[in-house]
This record gives structure tokens, sequence and C-alpha cells, in this order.
């Protein structure tokens, strides 16, 4: 028997000859899953890679202990915290902590929100690098005008093996340094202190 | 504990990239779309799954004041944004030691500390070098330091130590006498004859780097010595100390050296110790800009002074009434000299200053914080609470003629509080977690007595026997059941004893050996017959010997105690009136130990694992400013201060910026806190958290930080008044915190 192809059979043909071959260049061609997942990192500083965030943030992955994950993000550029002069080892000088006072003058010419987001910046990492996940606790190294009798008088020599002091202060220059169990972040303005506040936040989980 | 992190290099990060294509991190954001209304949810929901959904936000124009509450929130935030990973539980510490102690073992023994002592193998920081003496010959000596325990150092509980006290209540603590902890400065090499420290001058001193300081050694006898002493102090251009009657001025940084001014004399300075104007001054570190006068460095500066030290003296820096650590200095004359610093306090007492416990997390330290010593963990934290109660009329059911049925019986019952899996008792084979026992009735003295258990049936809920257990007044003691949890399975066994012609008799249950330490014995008294209650009378008023660790009669104690095996023994003091006693075990009383860690300044401690609760706000930023924020909608908020400083406050309230007075509808000399639901045309929460003033902000920013105690004041409500601590219910209910 003679079989003859009428047209529309040869359109049919056609049709699926277009989609099958379609289906497997699809399959053939797809993207690494890897790609379609891996952000690249922004940058690198050091070994470590860094992703610049929409709202100007810097986010680095730690790999913790226990082979968990943790993001963090600071406001800091790392490429840039070298210019902020710190100690090392600082996270000794909190570890046994039980609770942290955060202290500052009442009585400086400056913004004291930003102040307060200099200490959020470090204070949301102290349960992480405190062996207690001790509290902090907001303080005034001196008495504010008219004085607040509620908020409490700490200075650098109240500091303890128990309970530390983060002094948050204006001064002439970018740094961290400490002076018993007394860490003094220290900012030439109030955007700078955020700045010396994350420089702080750096070396807590041990970027330097 | 808390986890520590670690750093991993670029291939890990790569890594877990790859895993998580930051959706965590860059998208944190879009996390939190839960709406809720109800301010006894805090700090729902801000706080979802153990993480962060939520941020403060303070007004740009927020006084001093304003912000202590945003950090008492914040404090609280952190607090509660935990999850819970679970692993091993192993520590490891990085250049330091860990070692897992069972409590009531010394650190001077093989299983601590011993041999070997702790060195520089041990905590990295400690010094193994070698260092050069040219007195009379010019010699290079191996030395290194050591951390040694003598006998008197030990891991104690109330119960274990020496001196028995209920003071210290369940508290883990490091015992300590005198001398127990030594840093030795070891010479490893023979000095020669001419190099001894007594043949040291001023003109030829001999220094030594000991606990981090820089001794230079100008003078010696055979039991003391004299030294120059220099302190490190990080200071910037322009920066002053005043080191005796001179002033020490850092002038300028260079790379490796630096330009000091001592009272009007210059002079550049580098690493090696040098005389400026009578003073000793040696550079550290350099911290070199480019730009004049911008750099700083850590420079050491001492007098040129000295002082003799003796042996038994206080070391530098302590207190020289009551220090804690003194010099032991002996030989100084010979080719093998002991330079020693030992600990110089008792610990004993639970007032002790220097107390450190598993509890408190403090810490003993070397001089100049040079190295630590601390009790981390307990290495199990399960545990199964027993109790022991006395009831009557319980229904019984026996088994045949021996045995019969009681419909009202006197007990003394057994439980396993809060014990589901019917397997916290073994009795007659038979896994159970109530046990109940009943003895023999009889009048007169009697050589032997049974005493009869019974288990909780499940089949048909009724208290079933299951075996009777003799014991007679020569025959020491015989098992009656065992406790089983996790790994711990220990015996209960039944005394009878002291049996009178009245009728009564003792009858001790002891639980045995503790995993090999001690017995806890509880005594009873029968009375007519009958087991019904603890101690020698019925509601006595005295409880002498009713319950005994280790021959140790505790019970008067007021306060709860743990043995050596990880037992924690209620207070039978508050419960005696009761008839009842408790107890809990741990999983493994076999093998309960204390982790004792010695670090130094450069250690690293993480858990890798254990079901351990971990930090997850990090990630995320708790704080903006209302500057800061595009998209309110976005994200929960807490939102501090009120419409009068912070924008986002007078929008939330549907308020123009600045508002302030009776217009701000803060009620006046208060604060409220006012949940708004789906705030800025969104589907999250805002939480105005906005006083009258600052003081009332911070009221309720405290109500907030204490939410667990404002909680039936909070709850059901979205908006309440803070006057002072009272919660009042905005338009309902008023209620007092």
């Amino acid at each position: 028997m003679k079989i003859k192809f009428k047209g529309a059979d040869f359109i049919t043909f056609l049709v699926i000859f277009i989609l099958v071959t379609s289906i497997f260049g699809l399959y053939t061609n797809r993207p690494e899953q890897s790609q379609q997942t891996a952000p690249e990192p922004s940058f690198f500083h050091g070994e470590i890679a860094f992703y610049e965030q929409s709202d100007g943030f810097f986010g680095v992955y730690l790999q913790r202990s226990d082979g968990q994950v943790q993001p963090i993000s600071f406001r800091l550029d790392p490429r840039t915290m070298d210019d902020i002069l710190i100690e090392s080892d600082l996270n000794q000088k909190v570890r046994n902590a039980t609770k942290i006072y955060t202290t500052y003058s009442p009585n400086l010419d400056t913004s004291y929100a930003k102040m307060a987001v200099a200490i959020g910046e470090v204070t949301r990492l102290l349960p992480l690098v405190t062996k207690n996940r001790a509290v902090s606790k907001n303080a005034f190294t001196e008495d504010s005008d008219p004085i607040d009798p509620d908020v409490p008088i700490k200075n650098c020599e109240d500091a303890t093996i128990e309970y530390p002091i983060l002094s948050f202060e204006l001064g002439n220059q970018n740094r961290v340094n400490s002076e018993g169990y007394c860490i003094h972040i220290i900012g030439k303005n109030a955007d700078d202190l955020i700045l010396s506040a994350d420089r702080l936040g750096y070396s807590f989980v041990g970027i330097y | 504990m808390q986890k520590q992190f670690v750093l991993k290099a670029r291939e890990t990060v790569k890594r877990v990239a790859a895993i998580t294509a930051g959706a965590t991190l860059l998208g944190a954001t879009a996390m939190g779309a839960v709406a809720a209304a109800d301010l006894g949810d805090y700090p729902a929901p801000f706080v979802a799954d153990g993480s962060l959904v939520g941020l403060v936000v303070v007004g740009s124009d927020a006084a001093a004041g304003d912000i202590v509450g945003a950090g008492d929130i914040i404090s609280t935030l952190t607090q509660a944004a935990v999850t819970t990973v679970a692993g091993t539980g192993e520590t490891t510490v990085t250049g330091g030691l860990a070692k897992e102690i069972l409590i009531g073992t010394g650190l001077n023994t093989t299983t601590a500390f011993s041999p070997t002592g702790v060195n520089d193998d041990d905590v990295e920081t400690l010094i193994d070098e070698e260092i050069n003496i040219d007195v009379g010959s010019d010699k290079n000596y191996d030395v290194h330091e050591a951390i040694w325990f003598n006998a008197g150092a030990s891991v104690e509980t109330g119960i274990t130590s020496a001196s028995p006290s209920e003071n210290f209540g369940v508290d883990t603590f490091l015992e300590l006498d005198k001398d127990s902890i030594k840093y030795q400065y070891i010479f490893d090499d023979l000095l020669d004859a001419n190099n001894f420290l007594v043949n040291a001058t001023s003109s030829n001193p001999i220094t030594l780097n000991l606990l981090g300081h820089d001794l230079e050694i100008t003078g010696a006898t055979s039991t003391g010595m004299t030294v120059n002493l220099a302190t490190k102090y990080f200071m910037h251009v322009g920066e002053s100390q005043t080191v005796g009657d001179k002033t020490v001025t850092l002038m300028e940084v260079g790379s490796a050296s630096v330009v000091v001014d001592v009272s009007g004399t210059t002079e550049v300075v580098d690493t090696n110790t040098k005389t400026v104007n009578g003073i000793k001054v040696r550079g550290e570190s350099f911290f070199n800009k480019d730009e004049v006068g911008a750099g700083s460095a850590t420079i050491s500066i001492g007098e040129d002074i000295s002082k003799t030290y003796k042996n038994n003296d206080e070391f530098i820096g302590e207190d020289a009434d009551d220090p804690n650590w003194v010099w032991e200095l002996s030989e100084l004359n010979t080719n093998k000299p002991n330079i020693n610093i030992s600990w110089d306090q008792i610990v004993n007492d639970a007032d002790d200053d220097w107390l450190i416990s598993v509890e408190n997390g403090e810490a003993i330290t070397l001089p100049n914080d040079y190295a630590t010593l601390y009790l981390n963990k307990y290495t199990q934290a399960d545990r199964q609470e027993y109790k022991i109660s006395f009831e009557t009329g319980e229904e019984l059911m026996g088994s045949g003629p021996l045995v019969t049925d009681d419909t009202n019986a006197f007990v003394m019952h057994w439980e396993a509080v809060g014990a589901t899996g019917d397997d916290a008792f073994t009795v007659n084979s038979q896994k159970t977690d109530d046990i109940w026992v009943s003895i023999d009735g009889w009048n007169g003295t009697k050589t032997q007595n049974n005493a009869y258990l019974y288990f909780y049936n499940t089949t048909n809920n009724k208290i079933v026997f299951t075996s009777n257990i003799s014991n007679d007044l020569t025959t020491d003691e015989s098992t009656a059941f065992t406790i089983n949890f996790k790994d711990t399975t220990i015996n209960v066994n039944y005394n009878y004893t002291n049996a009178t012609t009245n009728g009564t008799a003792d009858i001790w249950w002891i639980v045995d050996d503790e995993g090999g330490h001690s017995d806890l014995e509880i005594n009873t008294e029968t009375s007519a017959g009958a087991l019904k209650y603890l101690g020698e009378t019925d509601s006595d008023t005295t409880v002498s010997n009713d319950i005994v660790y280790a021959d140790t009669d505790i019970s008067g104690w007021k306060e709860d105690t743990r043995t050596e095996r990880g037992f924690i023994i209620s207070s039978y003091y508050n419960s005696d009136s009761a008839d009842e006693f408790s107890f809990s075990v741990p999983g493994d009383n076999a093998d309960y130990d204390v982790e004792v860690i010695v670090s130094g300044t450069a250690s690293t401690v993480s858990t890798t694992g254990g079901t351990t609760q971990v930090n997850s706000v990090a990630g995320v930023s708790v704080i903006k400013l209302d500057s800061e924020i595009t998209d309110p909608a976005s994200k929960n908020l807490i939102l501090v201060g009120g419409p009068a400083v912070n924008s986002l406050t007078a929008s939330a309230l549907g308020l123009s910026y600045p508002t302030t007075g009776a217009a701000s509808t803060i009620p006046e000399n208060a604060a409220t806190l006012r949940m708004v639901s789906n705030a800025f045309g969104g589907s999250n929460s805002a939480l105005v958290v906005a006083g009258w003033g600052a003081d009332d902000t911070r009221n309720a920013a405290g109500v907030l930080q204490d939410y667990a105690s404002h909680a039936s004041a909070l709850a059901g409500n979205s908006e309440v008044e803070v006057r002072g601590s009272t919660v009042t219910a905005v338009g309902g209910d008023v209620t007092t915190a």
C-alpha cells in the first residue's frame, strides 16, 4: 500500500516537531540551579564575601560553629573599617557579662536619635557574644539637666567583669578602645559614632 | 551557653550563599505580614518564630531621655528573638583548654589539669620563648609560662563542699584554698653562674615578660627582686599621660617609631626601651597616618624608679592589704630560680567575693587579665523531677487472697512529675510513672515487714498491685524498685528498722549510691502499721534526720542543693508540714560533668551543637531613624516617641508632624501604648510608644521591657495608658500591674 501525505498531515507533523525540539532545547539549555539562586557577592573584603543591600547596608554570612548560617548586616562599609582604630579581642571584655550598661552623656550637642542607632547596632549583638546572653541597660554618664532620677549614672570606673560598660562618646577621632571592662566607642559626630559602633560589631563577630 | 561564631573563608561563604540565595538577609523586609491588635501578644508581631520581624523607630528629633526607652525595648527584643538549634553540645575552645570534670573533683587531678598543667600548648597566649640575659655572659635561655593547680582547688556544691552549707543553693562553684592556683615562669634552661637573677644590676638589668608585664630586674636576693615597672598606654597624637611628676606626650607616629615629649625633652623611640628625661618609654604598636597628627600608638611608659618585691608580697596592681595574687619567689640566687604568682584567697563561703560558679558565670582572672578560669556549663541539661507524698483513702486493686483489694488505704506515692512516657520507674519489671507503697499492718514488735508496691495500670486505669518486698531488722536493705530517666538507673531500697513494741518502726527509703557516690535517705515512720507521713512523727515541727544525704542531715536546709552526680534535692524545710519531698535527676548521673575552661587573652569558645537558644536578631537592623524609613507599611514598627519628635508616630496617629500638647492625643503626664493594625495603609502593625514627656515614654517602654509582668494588664487591649507603673486599658477595664 502506498502511503500518501496530505497537507493536513504535514502541518500536524510540523507542529509536533517544533514542540518536541523546543522542549528538548529548553531542557538542554536550562540555567544551572545555582545560577538561579546564588547571588554574586558585591565584593570581597579580605576573604569575606559582602553583599551590598538595597537599603545601603552591607550584609555578610557567617557560618556558626553549629553549622547554621547567620546573616548579619552592618551600616559600615567594611572597605573603610580600617579608618577606625580598634583594639583586638574586645569581645573578651563583655564575654562574662550578665548585664551591660550602654552609657552616654545626656548633655551633648548632638543627635540622640543617631546615638540610639549606634547603641542599637551594638546591643543587638550582645546576646551573641556574651556567655549568658547578657541584657543591656541604657545609662547616663552624668546627670541630665534637669536631673532624671530614673536613669542610672554609670561611668567607666563602675565597669566590672559582670557589668561591663559600653561608653558612647564624641571625640576628635573615630576609634574603639577599652579601659578595663569599659569599652569606649568614639565618633567625631553622631554619624561617625554609628560607624564606630559597627566597627565594634564587626569585631564582635570576628571581622577585622 | 550562647553561641560564638566561626567566620569561614571565601569558599564557605560562597557555599552558604548558594544554599540560601540571600533570601533571609536581602528579603528580610518581606517577613512578618501578620497584623495583630492585642498588646497581650507582645513581643508578637515584632518577634515571630524566634526571629525579629519588626523594627524600632526613633524620631530624628529625639532627646537624650527619649532614647533610653528605645534601648530598653531593644534589650527585650534581642532576648525574645531566639531560635533553638540541635546538635551534640560539644564545646570547642580555640586558644584555651576545656575539661569536663565531675563535681567533687580537684583541678589538680589527672581527669582535670594534671599532670601537665596549662601551658602554651593549651593557651596560645602563654609564653614559650627564648630570652636573652647578658649580665655576665650573653646567653639565650628557653622559658615558658604555665598555670598549675594544687590541692584545694575543686569543683563543689553546697553538699559536697568540705564545709556543707545550704547557702550555696544549687550552685556549682570552685572551692579555693590559698596557693591552689599558681602561675609559673619557668626557666627550661639552667642559668649560667654569672647570669643569675641576683647578678642583675641597674646597668645590667635582666628583662622578663611575666604575665604581660615587662619586668626589668635590676637586683635580686634569693627571695626577692627589684624591678622597674612600665605600663602600656594607647594614645593619640597630642594626648598625654602623667607618670610620676613627668608628663609624657605623644607628638607623632611613624611606621615603626614614635616621637614623645617627656616634660620638655623630645626624642624618637622605637620598639627598644629608651629613657627620656628619666622616664622609660618603648613603642609597642603604631597606627601611623598620612595626615599629620592623626596617628596613634600603644607605648609602654614607666617611672625610672624601682620597686622591690619579696616572697609573699602582693603582685603588681594588687591590693596590698588583701591581694588576690602574691609573689612566690625563691632560689633566685641559683641556676633555676622559682618565680611564681599564687592565688591568695580562700573561697569556701557563698558570700565570698571571689566565688565563681556555673550559675553566676564569673571568672577567676590572672593579673593583667592574662588568663581566665571559669565554670562554663553542665554537660547535661535534661532532668526529671520525682516527688514523694502521702495519700489517704486510696483505692488499691490487690492480687488474690494474699493481697486483697483495699478501698481506703494509706499509701506513700512516688511520682515522676509531668512524665508521660510511663517509664520513669521500673517495679517488678513493670514500667510506670507512679508507684504507690503500702505496708503490713501490725501491732507489737515484728522482726520482718513487707512493703506492697502498686503501679498505675493504664489498661484499666486502676492502681494495681505488682509485687511485695520484705526486709527484716537484721538485713541491711532490700531493693524495692528503680528510678529510670534516660541513662540514669538508680535503685530505691527499703530498710525496716527500729521496731518498737507499741507498733512503730522506721522505714528508710534509700536512693542508692546515686551512681557511685552517696545515698539519699528518706525516713518514714509507721503509724499503726501504715505509712502516713515523712519523718518521725506526723506534722512534726522538728525535721531532724528526715532527709539525709551522704550522712549529712539536710532536713532543715531552706535551700535546694545539688549533689555530686547532679541530683537537685529540693528543700524539705517548707514541705515538711505537708509531708512532701522532691528531687530531680539528670539524664546520666554516672557522667554528670561540669565544663571547666582556662582561656587566654585570645581564646574563642564555641559550642558545636546541643539544644541551644541562638539569638537570631543580629542579622537585621533593630533600630532606624524615622527619616530612614521609606516604606513604613513594609514592616511591623515600634514607634518610640510622640508625634512631637517622631514623624512616623504622627503619621500613625493621623496627625501632622510635629504635633504637641493636647492635640497629640497623648494623655498629660502619662504615656500611651497603642497598637495600630494595618498601619500606613498596609497589612502590618505599628506600636506607638509615646509619652507626654521623655520620662513618660520611658515608663511605657519599661512596660514593654517587662512585658511578662504586665501580661494580664496588656491582654485583650489594643491601647493602654501608662502612668508610672500603672497600666490602664483605654476605654475598657482598668488594671494595675
